[in-house]
């Protein structure tokens, strides 16, 4: 195919401007935001700069290169200033930078317009495909896909490994009562006995049983004559005599609250 | 070439296999993990010592091996940023999101809210992709280390004048010690790297032009890449104006090009990095000065024989790595030192080729000057980090040395075995020099339990106290807990040995000055963890690999370094075995 150069900047500004209307008017399309975001992170001002400053040249591997690295610093210092402003969003961000690669794109059509008539770009020698070429491809990604699988996939360890958090916080403020959670990611069922007790003397025991992933909430009411602090215990009934497995307190009950 | 990345691709599999086998606790994990990595790095590292491949060529193979080392580190933890310092920045990047202003506040590592380059363009990213941060952050330093690949290319070429030369130096530059992971996490540093890298690329290339225009394209360029590195990464942006003004001088002392002198380049930069320093990262100085006062300081006492030298490839808590590992270590670096006179050799006899060239020879004889400095413990992190730029006159001299001596051309059967076993001993050796080894290879993040799937304690932790705190609470915590509560938790933890943390968390006692300190810094929840490992911010984090304790690789604390805490005037807030959370407001009320 015959690529005529000074149509380049037709088609970063109409590309600018397609990317940055994608990601402000389709959210929720990302399968036109990713490359569209992508293209304006990574390509298209840098390209724009980059063919501006007449330093994009028959050598692709340069031109690619100073494209990424400019798009990248110009994508990079539009975002900073955006959020110094406290205005970054996606909008202003896709808009801003659009804008920076349509004027770079119309300065170029400035400067071709001044160069002359347009050059034509030889295509070059055809590639040849070859069969081999496609499956080494298709052994590559296999071997990543497979890769990426396999370090996703959680593998498993001793059951040991399992723990119960037992937390408490305040249900509201000044409401008199707390909110006990207790949470499994044991790799087994699990039965406790939750021992409540306000200033040393048990107020409430009750069996418990966790299931795995399993989150029991109570609320536990402190009475207005509560002397001493609330203690929570989940007791593990696995051992006799029941032993201690987790344990809360709240030194005053009556005052408890989260301090921020 | 095709044929060279797939199997380069098997590589990866096969480091992710090794990496799956170290989190089931199996055998064989290290194994696989170095087979991987010579897969991937040696087959492509041969073929480009040899004549034959094209310009392309040599570079596609230079990116797609640089690209898939960095999809490895992606793979060694799938599920989420693990590395201490890829915490803190997602840290900036999602408060970025959230508040949608700069410089938020990070307690751990502040003068990185004041580069806010990174956090910026993830944030940035992220919003205009819909997608998350942790993806947005990977995508960012995946364009990075492309770049980084393909500015190294063009750079060296340039200098040189030989595709061939600058893909060989490319793949000497993969056997820097930093290479693997830590230029390959996500961290403002690992972004700023590759800018720097084609602002070096621009100099050199206006260095070269004789025409006006083309002169000030290259520095319009130079200025665009320049501010985006000043506003990324402190120390980044002070080497490039080394860089430039050590090129300058070389040019006057009548090394290369008169006109590659590039005085209003360095100018420009350090005006930019001055103000940005004086008028937006004051906090800089201090924290640059603490760091090269210690490591000074460090050196003056250990010459004195005040203060004990550090022991390589020895952990400060007494791992020894295995022997093949500290051979290879060593091996490599004598490869380096014993190759690298005979390319400074050539670099100065192509001297009035490139005063930029020259300047390269200068780093990678200064890479050698300082190695000494990884024996001194308070200054192994700064010789370590200055490696990420000293390495670019490494590559660039060995390579010269190695083509200088097979400049005959020819690629016999002994010659092509040498490269191989040359570039596998030093980018093997790099690797083993630039990470731990407990943590080189994947740790438990989330794991099967049960039928499950379930993430580590601190993970818990951390969205307990966002939801059951709210944001914003000012914790001391070790340092891989801190790293959750700041990351997940939206807290305000302190952590640090030598810190409010260490103070709160390792006293045996609670004194009136403890309390004092608690209210001054606004701390009102305290995390402690028992385990020892916690305090390693690169493995406290994670579940212990099966076959470890249960307590993880060290043990637990002894009960009275973790009880100072339990007392009536605090409360017991949140127990998950490990780690308790203390209210201790009532401390100080």
């Amino acid at each position: 195919m015959t690529v005529r150069r000074p149509a380049v900047w037709a088609m970063l500004a109409v590309l600018a401007l397609a990317a940055a209307t994608v990601c402000a008017l389709a959210p929720d399309v990302p399968a036109l935001r990713l490359p569209a975001a992508l293209a304006l992170a990574l390509w298209l001002p840098g390209h724009a700069l980059v063919e501006l400053l007449g330093l994009a040249g028959r050598d692709r591997v340069r031109t690619l290169t100073l494209a990424l690295g400019a798009s990248l610093a110009i994508a990079l210092i539009v975002a900073v200033e955006l959020a110094a402003f406290g205005v970054l969003a996606a909008e202003t961000w896709a808009a801003t930078t659009a804008a920076a690669c349509f004027a770079a794109s119309l300065a170029v059509s400035h400067r071709h317009a001044a160069l002359g008539p347009a050059t034509r770009v030889a295509p070059g020698p055809p590639r040849p495909r070859h069969l081999a070429l496609a499956a080494l491809a298709v052994t590559a990604v296999a071997a990543v896909g497979t890769a990426v699988v396999l370090a996703r996939t959680p593998l498993p360890v001793p059951d040991d490994r399992g723990y119960t958090v037992l937390a408490v916080a305040p249900t509201a403020s000044g409401s008199g009562a707390v909110t006990v959670r207790a949470t499994s990611e044991e790799a087994t069922s699990r039965s406790y006995v939750m021992r409540v007790s306000f200033g040393g003397r048990v107020a409430e025991e009750r069996a418990l049983t966790l299931e795995p992933g399993e989150t029991s909430e109570q609320r536990v009411s402190v009475p207005p004559d509560a002397a001493g602090p609330l203690v929570v215990s989940l007791l593990d009934t696995a051992r006799i005599p029941p032993v201690p497995y987790r344990s809360v307190r709240v030194a005053d009950p009556r005052r408890i609250e989260v301090v921020s | 070439m095709a044929a060279l990345l797939a199997v380069g691709a098997v590589g990866v599999l096969l480091m992710t296999a090794g990496n799956a086998l170290a989190r089931s606790g199996e055998a064989g994990d290290d194994l696989l993990f170095w087979l991987g990595f010579l897969l991937i790095v040696v087959p492509p590292a041969v073929a480009i010592v040899g004549p034959r491949p094209s310009r392309g060529a040599r570079v596609t193979l230079l990116v797609g091996v640089g690209f898939l080392l960095y999809l490895t580190k992606v793979l060694h933890d799938p599920f989420a940023f693990t590395f201490s310092d890829e915490l803190l920045h997602l840290s900036n990047t999602e408060q970025i999101l959230r508040e949608g202003a700069l410089f938020p506040e990070n307690p751990i590592l502040p003068v990185s809210v004041y580069y806010p380059g990174l956090a910026s363009l993830t944030a940035a990213l992220s919003i205009a992709t819909g997608l998350g941060a942790f993806p947005a952050g990977l995508i960012v330093i995946g364009a990075a280390r492309t770049l980084l690949m393909l500015s190294l290319f063009l750079l060296f070429e340039r200098l040189t004048g030989s595709a061939r030369l600058a893909s060989v130096a490319g793949f000497v530059y993969i056997a820097s010690p930093n290479f693997l992971f830590w230029t390959a996490q996500f961290s403002y540093q690992s972004l700023a790297l590759p800018l720097a890298g084609v602002a070096a690329l621009a100099v050199v290339m206006r260095g070269l032009e004789r025409d006006q225009n083309d002169r000030q394209g290259w520095t319009v360029l130079f200025m665009v890449l320049a501010l985006a590195v000043v506003m990324t990464h402190h120390l980044t942006g002070y080497a490039l104006v080394a860089t430039l003004v050590a090129v300058s001088l070389a040019a006057l002392a009548g090394f290369g090009r008169a006109r590659e002198a590039a005085w209003a380049l360095a100018l420009f930069t350090a005006v930019a990095a001055a103000v940005w320093l004086f008028q937006v990262a004051p906090i800089a100085g201090d924290y640059l000065g603490t760091i090269f006062g210690r490591s000074f300081g460090g050196v003056a006492d250990t010459v004195a024989g005040t203060s004990e030298a550090r022991r390589p490839f020895r952990s400060s808590e007494g791992e020894v790595a295995p022997l093949w590992e500290r051979v290879t270590g060593y091996v490599s670096v004598l490869l380096l030192a014993l190759a690298l006179p005979m390319g400074l050799f050539r670099i100065l006899r192509r001297r009035r080729r490139s005063a930029f060239l020259v300047v390269a020879g200068a780093a990678g004889a200064a890479f050698m000057a300082i190695l000494p400095l990884r024996l001194v413990p308070s200054a192994w992190e700064t010789a370590n980090r200055a490696s990420d730029f000293l390495f670019v006159g490494i590559g660039l001299g060995i390579a010269l040395a190695a083509l200088h001596l097979g400049r005959d051309g020819r690629a016999t059967a002994p010659r092509r075995a040498a490269a191989a076993v040359f570039i596998a001993v030093v980018t093997i050796g790099g690797a083993l020099v630039g990470w731990p080894p407990s943590a080189r290879l994947s740790q438990p993040y989330e794991v099967r339990i049960g039928d499950r799937s379930v993430q580590p304690p601190g993970v818990a932790l951390a969205h307990w106290s966002r939801r059951e705190l709210g944001p914003g609470n000012g914790y001391v915590a070790d340092e891989s807990n801190g790293r959750m509560l700041l990351a997940y938790g939206q807290q305000r933890p302190f952590t640090g040995r030598d810190g409010l943390a260490r103070y709160a968390l390792e006293s045996t006692a609670v004194t009136p000055e403890l309390r004092a300190a608690l209210r001054e810094n606004g701390v009102a929840y305290a995390a402690v963890d028992r385990r020892r490992v916690s305090r390693d911010a690169l493995q406290g984090i994670f579940f212990a690999r099966p076959g470890q304790p249960l307590q993880g690789r060290d043990g637990y604390l002894p009960p009275e370094r973790t009880g100072t805490l339990d007392r009536p005037d605090t409360d017991r807030l949140f127990d998950s075995g490990d780690v308790v959370v203390y209210g201790v407001a009532g401390l100080y009320r």
